[in-house]
């Protein structure tokens, strides 16, 4: 069943600036990797879209927040690190 | 007003703005420290997102880096100019190939002005600077949304071509705009190489369209370099030729040559000095082609700087090759350096082939039409063309008033004179003989030597009231009295006359003939020097009508038979087919010789009825053949004018054939030559038709007809029957094996069959072997057989057919 679950992230993004842009490299390795075909990223660009960093209690960025599967999950920064962002994420080792 | 009294109020003091910058830095290196330098940005208490120094930093430079780098990495040469043309940036290729460029240099940098720089270049050398700088100013000015030119820019070396483009910094008004130029070097020579075979292949197929059209030497070589010059796009075409005998090379036929350069180049090629060292002789010796792709500065052009007022900047020359040898060039002469590669030199030697290749078929075709019509000894039309000319005549006179009269002349004593001379003698006098006549009938072409010391003069126009028994006395009289010397001893020659008149004695060619020829047979058993035609003398005619009768009972009583005689392939020996031949079985006389009687059925149109009886016998032959399990071989069946002629000829052997494939594959039809060249649309829509129900085609007596070549390849025929009076001369003189071997080598290529007829000795058939010659019919091998004799003599029974009992 949890092999078969998709995962849905929503990354919050300052631009292209240098953390966003890794952030964003991370989180799409991770996912062609260990979640390949049962991913969905959605990028919101603070800049773009204030309103809605406002309404999810963004105050930093990157952050990554994973939607699905419950328990939600809020990550900031690079997301570099894969073996405890993988734990955090659910996906660790059992 | 108040705000300027307000204004230095609401400024905070140096201290206080301090104090804040300290803090906020603080702060900020705070905020990095806490974040570990993952984050970006930190919301502000209204939820501004807040950029850290460190990523604000990073994105100032990378976006400008990236800029460059970008702009760096591409290899077209780009800068950006303000609204007034100067220039603000510029990119790597931009400094680097500034120097080369007279659009980018001098003073291509930031900070010098781009539209100075191009005036500048307008006024010296640059065609190209001025609509460059209009095309910049308009889109600067926001005339145009885009401007673009292309412009060449050769190096010392090189032919270089460049593609300038301007693009707009925004809109409304632009607030400057990217010039950039691309280097289209590869893209223009790619497009001149397309252009360049594009013109060469028009050229080809404007000359090979020529060559199967034109039948004659000086229009081939004039029309092939006009298209060279008008459809090929080449300033100057050539031809020319090796004279055989001298090896001298002779130029023949040229287009978009100036007269006084054509005399230069004819010089240069004389001259014992130069001419071994032209490309056109140096094609000749090597048999290649000779290339220069430059050729102003080329040493080996030796009128270089002559061609370059013509234009001309690359030639080739390409020898004529045939058999092994260069009988000429071609020379091509093109306005562009560098237009001969490999490419267009493959196109062009294939061409030089198809003209060689043309030439050898018009030198074919003249010497078989020369040797077909004239007397090889005296150049004299020889009997064929003298009869068309007569019947010419005739058709011209019919109904005019105008009398002719035919002379039918013999050359007495001349055997005797020639047993004693010898032949090379004997010749000689017959040479001389034949110039008399022709000094003193005053028109060759009304002249034909007939056989060795045989003569016909045609006297086209008898004034009335004229005397030409009183010519013609006067004519043997002075004839007797010129002396001919041969071998230092003087002779004096005596003539015999038959003479026919025209209308009085006969209304067409044949009977005219036929009727001089019995007044000069009768001189000559009669003492007289010449003897009119007489009613007397057509008692032959009586015996004509007699045969007549005859022959109709004859149809009627099935008194005719078919013999056939075999053809042999000469390669193998085998019995490979058979002609059917009409006999006739007189129950009076016998077998009656085919001479006697085909006339007759020819003149009265019997032949029609007699010659479809022909074919259904000899298809029933060959069914019968068939059944009995032998191998049946084709049998060839003549088809008379008549018969062809005749509208429902194609639906006639239909019916014959009975649809029977098997029966079609067993027949062939053997038709003259001058009956197909009659008329040759129709005869082709008939051919096909009989060849379409599997009858093959066989072309009678060829070389005797006037069938030119593009009729021969055009016929649908499949063998081609050498007429025996050709294979009777082949072992005689070496003209006659000429002519043999002519009609063979213009057979080979067309895939046509060829059999000798009348062949009688084993010298005969050992030189047509010799000659590639396929099949051979005569008395050597067998005379026509009656059709019982043939089928045990010649047929074997099928192997497959053999039954157990039937071994050897």
């Amino acid at each position: 069943m949890s092999k078969a679950a998709l995962f849905r992230f929503r990354l919050f993004v300052a631009g292209d600036a240098l953390n966003s842009a890794q952030a964003l490299g991370n989180l799409a390795t991770l996912c062609r990797v260990h979640l390949p075909d049962r991913h969905e990223i959605e990028v919101v660009d603070v800049y773009a879209q204030p309103q809605r960093a406002l309404a999810e209690g963004i105050f930093m960025t990157p952050t990554l927040i994973k939607l699905a599967p419950l328990p939600l999950r809020r990550i900031v920064g690079t997301l570099a690190g894969t073996p405890a962002l993988l734990l955090s994420l659910g996906l660790g080792p059992p | 007003m108040k705000p300027q009294q307000a204004w230095p109020a609401l400024l905070p003091d140096d201290n206080e703005i301090s104090q804040l910058v300290e803090t906020l830095h603080e702060i900020g290196q705070r905020l990095e420290l806490l974040t570990g330098g993952e984050v970006d940005t930190v919301a502000s208490r209204g939820g501004r997102m807040v950029m850290l120094r460190r990523a604000q930093e990073h994105m100032r430079r990378s976006a400008a880096d990236k800029q460059a780098a970008v702009l760096d990495a591409l290899p077209a040469h780009i800068a950006v100019i303000d609204p007034l043309g100067r220039l603000l940036m510029v990119n790597a290729a931009w400094r680097h190939f500034g120097r080369a460029n007279h659009l980018l240099a001098p003073g291509g940098e930031v900070g010098f002005n781009y539209l100075d720089i191009c005036d500048a270049a307008a006024g010296e050398h640059t065609a190209e600077a001025a609509p460059a700088a209009v095309g910049i100013r308009a889109v600067l000015g926001g005339a145009l949304p885009s401007f673009s030119i292309e412009y060449p820019c050769h190096g010392p070396q090189e032919q270089r071509w460049f593609q300038m483009t301007v693009t707009p910094l925004g809109t409304d008004p632009p607030q400057g705009a990217v010039v950039m130029h691309v280097n289209i070097t590869v893209h223009r020579q790619t497009q001149e190489r397309i252009a360049y075979l594009n013109r060469v292949y028009a050229m080809l197929s404007g000359i090979n369209t020529l060559i199967v059209r034109v039948r004659e030497r000086t229009e081939l070589f004039r029309e092939a370099c006009r298209i060279a010059v008008e459809v090929g796009g080449f300033r100057m075409a050539l031809i020319a030729r090796v004279d055989p005998a001298t090896q001298q090379v002779a130029l023949l036929a040229s287009a978009g040559i100036a007269d006084a350069l054509l005399r230069d180049m004819a010089a240069m090629l004389a001259s014992s000095e130069t001419g071994p060292r032209t490309m056109i002789a140096r094609a000749i010796a090597q048999q290649r082609a000779i290339v220069s792709n430059d050729s102003p500065v080329d040493p080996q052009v030796l009128l270089g700087p002559r061609y370059v007022e013509a234009g001309v900047c690359s030639m080739a020359v390409l020898p004529l090759l045939l058999r092994g040898e260069a009988i000429g060039v071609l020379a091509l002469y093109a306005g562009e350096r560098e237009f001969f590669h490999a490419e267009e030199l493959q196109l062009l030697n294939e061409l030089s082939g198809d003209i060689a290749f043309a030439l050898d078929h018009i030198g074919q075709q003249e010497q078989l039409d020369y040797l077909a019509r004239y007397d090889e000894l005296t150049g004299l039309a020889n009997r064929r063309l003298f009869m068309e000319r007569l019947a010419e005549q005739m058709r011209g006179a019919a109904g005019s008033g105008t009398q002719m009269a035919l002379f039918l002349v013999d050359l007495a004593r001349f055997k005797n004179i020639n047993d004693n001379l010898g032949q090379v003698l004997g010749d000689l006098l017959l040479r001389q003989v034949a110039e008399w006549l022709v000094r003193h009938s005053g028109d060759a072409s009304l002249l034909t030597r007939l056989g060795a010391d045989h003569f016909a003069v045609l006297l086209p126009q008898v004034r009335p009231g004229g005397d030409v028994q009183r010519l013609l006395e006067l004519t043997l009289t002075a004839f007797m009295a010129h002396p001919f010397r041969l071998d230092n001893a003087v002779y004096r020659m005596a003539l015999k006359v038959g003479v026919a008149l025209y209308p009085a004695d006969a209304s067409d060619a044949q009977t005219l003939f036929k009727s001089a020829e019995a007044a000069l047979k009768q001189a000559k058993s009669s003492g007289d020097r010449y003897l009119f035609f007489n009613a007397g003398m057509s008692e032959q005619r009586g015996i004509t009508l007699t045969l007549e009768n005859q022959l109709r009972q004859a149809l009627d009583r099935q008194e005719f038979v078919l013999h056939y005689q075999p053809k042999v392939n000469l390669a193998s020996g085998e019995v490979c087919g058979a002609e059917a031949l009409i006999r006739w079985n007189d129950p009076r006389s016998g077998l009656v010789p085919p001479g006697r009687f085909i006339p007759v059925l020819e003149e009265t149109g019997m032949i029609y009825e007699v010659g479809r009886w022909a074919l259904q016998q000899a298809i029933k032959d060959y069914l019968r053949w068939r059944q009995a399990g032998l191998a049946a071989v084709r049998i060839a069946v003549n088809v008379s004018p008549l018969q062809l002629r005749h509208g429902g000829f194609v639906s006639e052997i239909e019916r014959a054939t009975a649809g029977d494939a098997s029966a079609a594959a067993g027949l062939e039809l053997e038709i003259t030559e001058s009956l197909i060249m009659e008329d040759v649309r129709h005869s082709i829509d008939s051919l096909q038709a009989i060849r379409a129900m599997g009858i093959t085609v066989a072309i009678d007596d060829f070389g005797t007809g006037y069938s030119s070549l593009s009729h021969l390849a055009k016929l649908p025929v499949d063998t081609l029957k050498i007429d025996r009076s050709f294979v009777v001369d082949m072992s005689e003189s070496p003209q006659g094996l000429a002519l043999v071997s002519t009609i063979i080598n213009l057979a080979r290529p067309l895939r046509l069959k060829v059999v000798a007829e009348g062949v009688e000795t084993a010298e005969q058939a050992r030189l047509l072997r010799g000659l590639g010659c396929d099949e051979m019919q005569g008395y050597l091998f067998s005379r026509p057989l009656p059709a019982e004799l043939f089928e045990t003599r010649y047929l074997r029974i099928k192997p497959d057919r053999i039954g157990p009992g039937s071994s050897p």
